[in-house]
């Protein structure tokens, strides 16, 4: 079977970790790079914890250091620190010798969307900064993606703001970008995210199944610091390697980024009242029992 | 029991004439005053359909109705024809109103009602919040006489009209909604999406032509008011009229307490109606958010409204 | 003396035209690249006019990319009632001896500062499309950007809308990117560049040079004063051309350190580079800003550069 080329966009991140890991486990895949932004932490330490992330899990692929912080805030740190200081509540990750790439993020971007002759889709589980800019420095770019699967907005309520989910509302600027950029383009919200509940201790009994006492070690870890709350980033992942677990709709879905209300809402249409045509299909409907069996699954490749 | 003294804000409109019609057959309600404002259509229109219905129920010398404000406070007024025909109550005839408004304004009279109120008085908004914001922004002494703010619009998730994120209402003035939402006074919200279940099906409409010359009426706005819901495939929901009922039997409705604020600087969601529902959110709760109907107690209101028409 | 070594992001335009001669004939500068970007009309026609000027004046070794189509968040608006159909009406110009770079603004941006062993100068003059692009997409080079010499915004009024400047109003978020980069950034605004204007004797002074980019500027400026005159300016404004005069001879201008940031949302005032000079926001300085020009100082500059030429 040909594999599919991916690059996964992240900013490590308990749930990117995970997210990370059923990429990693899924053999359909080929991924071309991990691209680093700030989010759950600076992107200093975003990029470092790739790259252990990436040794654990015996990934070899580029990674490659994205932006710093929001499009329209450049240089200045992130404020979320929702994982921790070092995105991973403080847990320690074997150390990666391996140097991050030469390139930036939305260089790698480009590039492996060269070479994958328009096969290469992306999964951006962080804010979208790094996808913006690939966009905005080479406008070919969104002709050579075969679609890019987002973990973030909500149709219905958020938690940064009320409607507003983390991963848009860090940067909408670039949201706005890449929600017009014309790529095809799949949403899995926090609104089905939070569907997605695998309880701890179904975690820890399929973790028993991990023969690498390493990789056990930091599951066990990462869910007893997540406690009994979703893993959202592994949605993303999990309908790209398996379409039909999730129900989608198509509907207009547009980015708010003047409002301090409602900065970074994705503003889905589902009554079609805007007359705009869809530019996203939007996850509606998740199969949860689905997700806990690719879930084990995973485990059992370790 | 006391009645609750209520004052109706109003843009007629099918649905405000029916929620008048269920205002002022209530043994519950206490109607002081009608006040109108430019909404579904011209302030002259809304003004003059309000005296109409008056007329019909043969109440047009038992309330004060007074005629508010022209246009939002900041923009120019947007009406609904498609909705509400050309006069904004199109469908039923009837002749012109004999009776005119007080020689007093909107504001003017909500002023005098509240003021010479004994008991907290509470406003039930059916038309965008001009009047209702005008009056709060010109009397900040009277807030603590309104008992509450018993509103029809809002968008907590969806909205209609003209926008994804916000409803007719609050779009049309949504400066003036965000001095409501932000005044301290109790507010019930009846946010689109619960109002959108509050509707009737054809055999109700063919049972209210029946009994008796007010069910015509009734029957007669629906006619007309049903053709858009047809041609979009909506339901034949009587928006306005939850406000009112609301009042009358609170237990018809579900809702939730949580923090509203209104938007109005957002470029696409300009007149939402922004509805915390976070579960950690520790935002004051100004609103009571109404989430749904039991429709069918609410239909059984309605016609028990009508029929008091038949004493 | 050593050259500094600068590169142009223009969307020529008339007075982008007089700005590359200024560049070219003066010694105190080195144009190492020029860089086009939609602005005065779509970028198709900007890098083509430029290549245009550049082959008449016999430059042809220069790379010259092509850049941003469009802006960040707003449709691109093109301004062909002062430069007219081309964006360069006027004077009657072969078409290019040479052909551009392969590679696109941002990466022959990208290549030339970080090849050159000194700091780089920016002088953009148009929207500030690209150069917001190589802000955000190469964030190691900026340590390597000696100044951004902005043509653009204004303290108080504006050509765009009564308070925003054409360039900002054209994208102000990427605007907001450059003013927040950290670089230092000279902002040539319309309060000094207005009155950086070329007489009609004067005009004649540079015909009589009788080489080609002397005739050139005169019929740059012949087509150019025809809008200028209409509106009751006092002559043709060089605003493009301020951005290089302001770093081959600072003192030609009067300059006040600010912060500078970009009004996005204002309903009126969108694209308004709001100029903080007495420090009552109390946010950094992050700007030297233009609010007056020895005028005829700046056009005897101008006037050595273009006899310089060919």
């Amino acid at each position: 079977m040909e594999k599919r080329p991916i690059i996964i966009d992240t900013d490590p991140g308990c749930d990117d970790f995970f997210a990370i890991m059923m990429a990693a486990a899924y053999e359909g895949f080929d991924i071309r790079a991990i691209t680093t932004v700030a989010g759950n932490a600076v992107v200093d330490v975003t990029t470092r914890n790739a790259l252990d992330i990436a040794k654990l899990l015996g990934i070899k692929t580029r990674i490659a250091k994205g932006a710093g912080s929001a499009m329209m805030h450049p240089f200045d740190e992130p404020a979320a620190f929702v994982h921790g200081l070092n995105g991973i509540g403080q847990v320690v990750l074997p150390r990666s010798e391996q140097k991050v790439d030469e390139m930036k993020a939305w260089d790698v971007i480009y590039d492996e969307a060269c070479k994958a002759d328009g096969q290469l889709e992306l999964i951006p589980v962080g804010p979208l900064t790094n996808v913006a800019i690939a966009l905005l420095k080479y406008p070919d770019l969104k002709d050579k993606i075969k679609r890019i699967t987002i973990m973030g907005g909500s149709t219905t309520i958020g938690n940064c703001l009320p409607y507003s989910e983390a991963n848009i509302f860090h940067d909408p600027y670039a949201a706005h970008l890449v929600f017009t950029s014309g790529i095809p383009l799949v949403m899995a919200g926090l609104d089905i995210t939070l569907t997605a509940l695998v309880p701890t201790d179904d975690i820890m009994k399929m973790s028993e199944d991990i023969k690498n006492k390493a990789v056990r070690d930091t599951v066990v870890q990462l869910a007893k610091i997540r406690g009994n709350e979703p893993f959202h980033d592994v949605v993303a992942v999990a309908s790209v390697i398996k379409e039909d677990i999730a129900e989608y709709k198509d509907y207009n879905v547009e980015i708010e980024y003047k409002s301090p209300l409602t900065y970074g809402r994705t503003i889905v249409d589902t009554t079609f009242t805007t007359g705009k045509a869809p530019n996203c299909r939007v996850m509606t409907g998740y199969n949860v029992e689905a997700h806990k069996t690719m879930f084990a699954d995973m485990m059992r490749k370790y | 029991m006391n009645r609750i003294p209520v004052m109706i804000d109003c843009d007629p409109g099918h649905d405000d004439a029916i929620a008048l019609i269920m205002a002022l057959a209530s043994d519950k309600l206490d109607v002081r005053c009608i006040t109108t404002v430019a909404g579904n259509n011209t302030l002259e229109n809304t003004t003059k359909n309000c005296l109409k219905v008056l007329t019909v129920l043969g109440k047009e010398h038992d309330v004060p109705v007074a005629m508010g404000l022209d246009h939002p406070m900041f923009k120019p007024l947007r009406i609904s024809k498609s909705v509400h025909g050309e006069s904004g109550m199109d469908g039923p005839v009837v002749p012109d109103p004999v009776v005119k408004p007080v020689d007093m304004n909107a504001v003017q009279l909500m002023e005098k009602v509240v003021r010479e109120s004994e008991e907290r008085v509470t406003i039930v908004p059916i038309g965008p919040l001009t009047n209702v914001g005008t009056f709060l922004l010109a009397n900040p002494d009277l807030k603590p006489k309104i008992e509450r703010i018993c509103l029809m619009g809002g968008s907590s998730l969806i909205g209609n009209s003209g926008s994804a994120t916000a409803e007719f209402n609050i779009f049309q003035d949504a400066e003036a909604a965000n001095v409501v939402f932000s005044s301290g006074i109790p507010i019930v919200m009846h946010d689109i999406e619960s109002t959108r279940k509050a509707f009737v099906e054809e055999k109700d409409i063919e049972e209210l032509r029946g009994m008796n010359h007010v069910g015509k009426f009734v029957a007669e706005l629906m006619d007309f008011f049903t053709l858009y819901s047809k041609q979009h495939n909506l339901t034949f929901s009587i928006h306005d009229a939850c406000a009112v009922s609301w009042l009358i039997d609170p237990s018809i409705f579900i809702s939730t307490f949580a923090n509203v604020t209104v938007d109005i600087v957002g470029e696409k969601t300009y007149g939402c109606t922004v509805t915390d529902f976070r579960a950690n959110s520790t935002l004051p709760k100004n609103t009571e958010v109404v989430l749904n109907v039991h429709r069918e107690r609410f239909v059984q209101l309605l016609k028990d409204c009508v029929k008091q028409y038949s004493k | 003396m050593n050259k500094r070594p600068i590169i142009i992001d223009c969307d020529t335009g008339h007075d982008d035209a007089i700005a590359l001669l200024l560049a070219l004939g003066s010694p105190e500068v080195e144009l190492k690249a020029v860089t086009t970007t939609a602005g005065n009309n779509v970028v198709d026609k900007t890098f083509h006019n430029t290549l245009k000027v550049l082959s008449h004046i016999g430059v042809t070794d220069i790379p010259v990319a092509k850049g941003a189509e469009s802006f960040f968040f707003q449709p691109h608006k093109i301004a062909d009632h002062v430069h007219g159909d081309s964006g360069l009406d006027g004077p009657e110009l072969a078409e290019p001896s040479f052909g551009g770079v392969k590679l696109s603004a941002v990466e022959l941006i990208e290549k030339t500062v970080r090849e050159s062993a000194e700091k780089i100068t920016l002088c953009p003059m148009g929207p500030l499309t690209n150069i917001a692009t190589f802000v955000l997409s190469c964030p190691d080079l900026l340590p390597k950007i000696e100044r951004i010499s902005f043509m653009g915004g204004s303290a108080v009024g504006g050509n765009a809308s009564p308070v925003a400047e054409f360039n900002t109003w054209q994208d102000p978020e990427a605007a907001q990117i450059v003013l927040k980069s950290g670089v230092p950034i000279t902002m040539c605004s319309l309060d000094a560049t207005f009155d950086a204007y070329i007489t009609a004797e004067e005009k004649e002074r540079f015909r009589q040079i009788g080489n080609k980019a002397g005739i050139l500027t005169a019929e740059l400026l012949d087509f150019f004063g025809k809008f200028h005159a209409k509106v009751g300016n006092k002559g043709a404004p060089m605003h493009d051309a301020c951005a290089v005069a302001a770093v081959i001879n600072p003192a030609l201008f009067e300059m006040k350190r600010a912060n500078v940031s970009m009004d996005l949302n204002g309903t009126f005032t969108r694209g308004c580079t709001t100029t903080d000079i007495t420090g009552v926001t109390g946010r950094k300085q992050n700007c030297d800003v233009t609010f007056g020009v020895d005028r005829e100082a700046f056009v005897e500059l101008l006037y050595s550069a273009v006899k310089n030429l060919q």
